[in-house]
């Protein structure tokens, strides 16, 4: 499948680009919103890891933008687990929230590979 | 002739020696009711005269009527209005119906005879202050006799009954200014030129008897574990302007300096705490990648390979790392949006101890709560985040089995204080004298890596501290260790 991950953490962005290709899967990353926003139109992604503050556009904005023509599976990450859960990133059009420090990179993997394949099932 | 002249002569004597017995007499009447005594006995010289009737008025205007009634005194306050004529009436019949009015019944013949205080008797027309009243059935003859006896004697009596009622007027004033001065709930003494005590009031001699002079000037002084703002102000007394004395109030500031500490180190709770979660959110995403870059590396070395021990280590800090993050970010984000509330800390170790159970289960948990209740003013999480790192401390402490007792009471410290306390006793190894003073350092810690991050005692040593609370703890190798929380008890509502 193709992953889109936009996170301004350059290490976050490596490791989890270097654990989806593990496991065979085609990734792109982005370093803030308005280079995300661009690389989401024009390589439309199975599933997008998206965090929520960065710089330019934060990733509540850029799920606005993308929103009406998105076919995608779309994952919240934030560092901010205050002011941040589940409902509040459904409301805004996303299918999971994740708190960082994430436990482990592979569950990421898998969790954004059931979310694709229950989407499937749907669909 | 002559032996009429003597007799008349001798008669004279004899009224005269009558007359200075009877100002002699009076002169030792203590009270109304002694004069009232006095008069009678006098009066018994003439049988067609009744009991004496004495009214005057009292400092509010009433009018106070002494009589006999029975054969003993009794009193009556009346508010009607009466007559302050300041001569002698004879069978006026005003006087009887005044009297008929209060006492329900008629009073045929009266002999009314004005008594004035000093100061009003030098005019002849000022009024009267009082009036002895004398019911009679005088015969014609006897009047001018009577008469003159009792004008011999009314100067006697009036002097009397005025100073009577000087010293009743003074003694009324001296209470009053005594009462009010002891209702003062604070502390307050009056001081002569050498620093001397001459008055103090009730709260006085209760708070602050036994402290010595020295202290009782200065702006503030400390006492019995309470805290005074002096004010002290001069009293010139005398006729010279100068002061001689001093007044000095004493404010208990106790209670408002404990709160004042606890709002500035709320602020600095509150400051440290944004500073904590502004720190821990920057650390946090780098430290997503750190870990989340050699947990994927691992499986890629070798294995029995320096390369991946080395991973493994990186991998480990990395989490321990972030332990210390969440710990920072939950104390800073509860630290300062909470409010202090009343509360009871029986409440508070009880939920505690119910969140607990599972690590508690291990070992013999013995729970002994105040009967009655233990409020605090804190913020209740917080104060339950301090039970629980310390009751997981002790557990942790002991290893497979052990004995762990809670108790919750209230109790005075050293300095009087009321304070709330609870006490989590364990039965482990001890905390080694060499590591006393470094328990309540931030980062310090015995246990394994990744175990613990050493900042369970040092944050809630400052919740307490913030609370205007403490904790302390003895310990003892190889027999357990027990910690105290101590905190401010709330008075009682
Ligand atoms: N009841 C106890 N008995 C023996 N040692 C104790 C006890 N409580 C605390 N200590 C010692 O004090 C140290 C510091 O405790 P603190 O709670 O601050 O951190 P920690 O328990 O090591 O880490 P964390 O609280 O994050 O799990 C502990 O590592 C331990 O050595
Ligand atoms: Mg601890």
């Amino acid at each position: 499948m193709n992953v889109l991950i936009v996170d301004d953490e350059a290490l976050i962005c490596r490791s989890l680009m270097r654990a989806f290709e593990s496991r065979g899967h085609t990734v792109r990353t982005a370093s803030d919103g308005i280079q995300g926003l661009a690389t989401w139109r024009e390589w439309p992604p199975d599933v997008a890891l998206v965090d929520v503050l960065m710089p330019g556009l934060t990733g509540p904005q850029l799920l606005e933008k993308i929103e009406s023509a998105n076919t995608a599976q779309i994952i919240l990450m934030s560092a901010y687990t205050g002011d941040f859960d589940l409902k509040r990133a459904e409301e805004l059009g996303a299918h999971l929230f994740l708190a960082k420090p994430f436990a482990n990179i592979f569950e990421v993997v898998e969790r954004a590979e059931k979310l694709v394949k229950n989407k499937a099932h749907e669909g | 002739m002559s032996t009429q002249r003597s007799r008349k002569a001798n008669d004279q004597d004899a009224n005269i020696k009558k007359l200075v017995k009877f100002i002699e007499n009076l002169g030792s009447a203590r009270t109304v009711d002694d004069v009232m005594v006095r008069i009678r006995a006098e009066l018994k010289n003439f049988a067609r005269v009744k009991e004496p009737i004495l009214a005057f008025a009292d400092a509010h205007h009433r009018l106070r009527l002494t009589f006999y009634q029975k054969g003993s005194i009794h009193e009556k306050t009346v508010t009607a209005g009466w007559s302050r004529r300041p001569d002698i009436r004879f069978n006026d019949v005003k006087d009887s119906q005044y009297l008929a009015n209060i006492f329900g019944r008629p009073f045929a013949r009266l002999l009314a005879i004005p008594i004035r205080s000093r100061r009003r008797r030098s005019d002849q027309k000022s009024k009267a202050d009082g009036v002895l009243y004398l019911e009679h059935s005088l015969k014609k003859e006897e009047v001018a006799t009577f008469l003159k006896f009792i004008e011999d004697r009314v100067e006697a009596m009036s002097s009397a009954l005025d100073r009577l009622f000087l010293e009743q007027q003074l003694k009324d004033s001296s209470l009053m200014w005594e009462r009010t001065f002891d209702s003062l709930q604070d502390p307050v003494a009056i001081f002569g030129s050498d620093g001397e005590i001459l008055r103090a009031n009730r709260a006085f001699s209760e708070q602050l008897a036994n402290l010595s002079v020295d202290g009782l000037f200065d702006e503030t002084i400390q006492h019995d574990g309470r805290e005074y703002e002096v004010h002290s102000y001069p009293i010139s007394v005398g006729h010279t302007d100068r002061p001689s004395n001093t007044i000095s109030h004493y404010i208990d500031v106790t209670r408002s300096t404990r709160l004042k500490k606890q709002l500035m180190q709320g602020e600095k709770m509150a400051a440290l705490g944004q500073l904590a979660g502004h720190i821990a959110h920057e650390l946090n995403n780098p430290l997503t990648g750190i870990r989340s870059m050699a947990q994927l590396l691992i499986p890629q070395a070798p294995e029995g390979t320096n390369l991946k021990s080395d991973l493994i280590e990186a991998e480990i800090a990395a989490e321990r790392c972030q332990k210390i993050i969440t710990n920072l970010r939950e104390f800073s984000t509860a630290g300062f949006e909470q409010k202090q509330i009343r509360v009871d800390l029986n409440d508070i170790v009880t939920k505690t101890l119910s969140l607990l159970n599972s690590l508690t289960r291990r070992f013999e948990l013995i729970v002994e709560l105040s009967s009655s209740e233990v409020p605090i003013f804190v913020e209740p999480h917080l104060t339950q985040q301090v039970i629980f790192n310390i009751v997981k401390n002790a557990c942790e402490a002991m290893t497979d089995s052990g004995q762990l007792v809670v108790k919750t009471y209230a109790a005075k410290d050293n300095s009087g204080e009321s304070i709330a306390a609870v006490s989590i006793e364990d039965s482990g190894p001890g905390i080694a004298p060499e590591l006393r003073e470094k328990v309540f350092e931030f980062f310090f810690t015995t246990k394994a890596v990744g175990e613990g991050t050493g900042l369970g005692l040092s944050m809630s040593r400052s919740i307490v501290e913030r609370f205007g609370g403490r904790i302390e703890f003895d310990s003892t190798i190889g027999k357990g260790t027990t910690f105290r929380v101590l905190l401010p008890l709330e008075v009682s509502e």
